[in-house]
């Protein structure tokens, strides 16, 4: 054993010193950070383009409206904000920059002769695009097929279409409720919408109470599972790969055959699983500890499930086990890079699928689906976390089940690891097939 | 006691027969050279000695035990081919590889102290390996060997690499392991640094024993079938004398091996040239090694180790 913790000791030692893991340690949340920022800043001030918009104005009535949105500042919404509501239902619509506004008189010209000559000037990029305001818009025909035609040859630009269809529609609104002599503020006042909250179950405290049950933000509901399972991810991501490089210099450069000279294969391979582990451990409590610390400080106590952190643990030390196991063999068994990473890619599909599953169990975490997936003994150690962390938690039996059947699994993979481990690390040459392999397990 | 015993050992890699029937002591305390030419075997048959390969058939014992992890502490193996970590410095690969030998670091600490001197390391230690020359590398995974105080210590060519005063400085090093009571395996292509180190020497030739026993014992078996020539016209005058079976050109003189009477070799070969240097001896190690492992002109060693009885005499 203490052959196995000294092996442990230097792989551990090895790897926090190496730069990609301080680098990834500190940098992933100021990466993270600085890239959410900067999209958010780009969306607001990253188009600084002009936007010079010719309108077509056909009923005579809407431009001048339209004119005055986009020299008027954007007015502040007193309503109140949903926390629920998404960007779309909240109908956020932002105004673009440097917006100018250009009424096009028909004069006596076809529709067409002036609808290509503004598409000319479009391309001559004097305009960014122009639209038509048809005379029927006004009516309130409900079977009417009515559209505003924009023209433009920016169509990646959402910001431009959005603004124009939410003032050109206000406007049209107005205009109808007016003509129909209805007082557009009472309507709106009378048709405000209430809010729906979403709330834990209430329960009946030993004193009789009842206590107000708390309210659930959905955003709270997959923030905590996904972030713990993404962290597992990282966690593995970040050592396993790892020591498949490091075994693959060792046997490179011939030391493995040094190290096989004063420890077996099984304190070898122990060792390094033990250093993988040790990592994995460090970099996730660095995780945990920076993300309790933001909880805390932003007030948002509901985020801290410590209940789930022994659960984490526990599936951590499998997922770890089993890829380890699985990188540490192919890093025995391979001979040089080329090799290790096409032996990696199905190692790596099947690292990824519980990402990929993941949507499926945040939006039915108890149907049957779900169920079996996670039962997959290479899955369940991000996709039961991931359960475990939501709610209602899987049954119990499950939950049994699943840690049974993952460590067994990973009991199953230390032992095979083990078996390549003893004849892999001394061969070199071309990589084995899988019947090969197969061969060195059962050897 | 044998420092190592093996009986009857073969080893098989799918239809190569590496190892085949191999039976070898190593006495305590000696000097043991294993030559042979690549691919011979020796390194499979070590590589059994230190557990890192089971044997197919037969056994092997090391220190009087069964190889496993009790043995494998008391054994210090120097691989062929270096394994250092470049990351790390001198010190922590000692201190490393001397764990996993289950000594403390004071202990590594300690001996490390006592071997600075004799292989002149000192300055070096503290740098990282990938710092390190060649020559100095090499020392620093000798002396990885060694500050565990192996009973039994195996080196894969310890001196290929070092230039002549790091490889004295080796040599001088394992003679005072040997007088400290060590057992050292020696594996060598250097026959003269195996003539000069070896108490007992044994060869093996297609996965078997050829030569086992002193150089003594084992020139003695070739008799007095060599003569050391030095003359002022060089290996041309020995072209066509009588007598001479095959001519080894060292440069400044030829090693003959002949048939015959010698001294009607020298007459003859006076009689072409001025002879400076002429003295009958036994073959050497290197010529032994040459008759066994070099095929005759137009044959190759196919036909396996089965006519290897008579090489060996």
């Amino acid at each position: 054993m203490t052959r196995s913790l000294a092996v442990a000791k230097a792989e551990f030692q090895a790897l926090i010193r190496t730069k990609f893991f301080i680098v990834g340690i500190l940098l992933m949340p100021i990466m993270v950070g600085a890239s959410i920022g900067f999209t958010n800043y780009a969306e607001r001030h990253g188009d600084t383009e002009r936007h010079r918009i010719a309108v077509i104005d056909r009923t005579g009535l809407i431009v001048a409206a339209v004119e005055q949105a986009a020299v008027a500042p954007e007015p502040k919404s007193t309503a109140p904000i949903d926390p629920e509501a998404t960007p779309g239902e909240l109908n956020l619509v932002t105004k673009p920059s440097n917006l100018e506004i250009v009424p096009v008189a028909v004069d006596g010209r076809s529709l067409d002769d002036v609808t290509v000559e503004l598409s000319n000037q479009v391309k001559a990029k004097a305009l960014f695009g122009f639209i038509d305001i048809p005379p029927t818009v006004l009516g309130d025909d409900p079977n009417a097929a009515v559209a505003v035609d924009y023209f433009t040859e920016n169509v990646s630009n959402r910001d431009v279409p959005r603004w124009l269809n939410k003032v050109i529609n206000q406007e049209i609104t107005r205009r109808r409720f007016e003509a129909a002599h209805v007082d557009m503020s009472l309507t709106e006042r009378l048709s405000k919408t209430t809010r729906l909250t979403t709330r834990a179950l209430v329960e009946r405290a030993q004193d009789g109470s009842v206590q107000r049950a708390r309210e659930v933000h959905s955003w709270e509901t997959f923030a905590v599972p996904l972030g713990l399972m993404y962290l597992l991810f990282l966690a593995v991501m970040m050592s396993a790969p790892y020591m498949l490089n490091a075994v693959i210099e060792e046997k490179m450069s011939r030391i493995s055959e040094v190290l096989l000279a004063s420890v077996s294969p099984t304190q070898l391979l122990a060792g390094k699983l033990l250093g993988i582990a040790s990592v994995s451990v460090l970099l996730a409590l660095i995780y945990l500890a920076g993300g309790i610390y933001f909880a805390f400080s932003s007030g948002e106590w509901a985020l801290v499930q410590l209940n789930l952190l022994p659960w984490f643990v526990v599936f951590l030390l499998c997922a770890v086990l089993i890829f380890g196991s699985v990188f540490l063999s192919i890093g025995a068994a391979c001979s040089d890079l080329k090799d290790a990473q096409s032996m990696m890619q199905p190692s790596m599909f099947f690292l990824l699928i519980p990402i990929f599953m993941a949507p499926i169990i945040l939006s039915a975490p108890n149907s049957t689906l779900s169920t079996v997936v996670s039962l997959v003994p290479t899955a369940t150690p991000f996709l039961m976390l991931l359960r475990l962390a939501m709610t209602p938690p899987p049954p119990a039996w499950q939950v049994g089940l699943s840690v049974l059947l993952t460590a067994g699994t990973a009991a199953l993979f230390v032992w095979c690891a083990g078996r390549i481990f003893r004849v892999g690390l001394l061969m070199q040459g071309k990589a084995p097939n899988l019947p090969e392999l197969l061969k060195w397990i059962r050897a | 006691m044998a420092a190592i015993e093996l009986r009857d050992v073969t080893k098989q890699f799918g239809q190569v027969v590496a190892v085949n029937a191999l039976t070898l002591d190593v006495p305590e305390g000696s000097i043991y050279g294993f030559i042979g030419p690549n691919g011979s075997g020796k390194t499979t048959t070590i590589r059994m000695i230190m557990n890192l390969l089971v044997p197919d058939h037969g056994s092997v014992r090391v220190l009087g035990q069964s190889p496993g992890s009790a043995v494998r502490d008391l054994v210090g193996y120097l691989p062929e081919e270096r394994g250092l970590y470049k990351r790390m410095t001198a010190r922590q690969v000692l201190r490393y590889y001397g764990q996993l030998k289950g000594r403390s670091t004071s202990e590594v600490d300690a001996a490390v102290a006592e071997w600075i001197e004799p292989l002149q390391v000192g300055e070096w230690l503290d740098n990282k390996v990938q710092a390190l020359s060649k020559g100095m590398s090499q020392k620093v995974q000798f002396l990885s060997t060694i500050v565990v105080k192996p009973k039994l210590l195996i080196l894969d060519e310890p001196f290929s690499g070092l230039d002549p005063v790091n490889a004295d400085l080796v040599r001088s090093a394992v003679l005072e392991l040997r007088r400290r009571g060590t057992t050292i395996v020696f594996s060598t292509h250097d026959m003269a640094a195996a003539e000069g180190l070896c108490d007992r020497i044994f060869m093996i030739f297609l996965g078997q024993k050829v030569l086992d026993g002193s150089l003594d014992e084992i020139q003695a078996r070739y008799g007095q079938d060599t003569i050391r020539v030095r003359t002022a016209a060089g290996p041309a005058a020995l072209q066509g004398l009588a007598g001479i079976e095959a001519v080894t050109d060292f440069g400044n003189y030829q090693d003959v091996r002949f048939t015959g009477d010698s001294q009607v070799i020298l007459g003859s070969l006076a009689a072409r040239t001025a002879v400076r240097h002429f003295e009958v001896t036994t073959p050497s190690l290197n010529d032994i090694f040459i008759r066994i492992a070099k095929p005759p002109a137009g044959q190759a060693h196919a036909a396996g180790a089965a006519g290897l009885a008579g090489v060996g005499r």
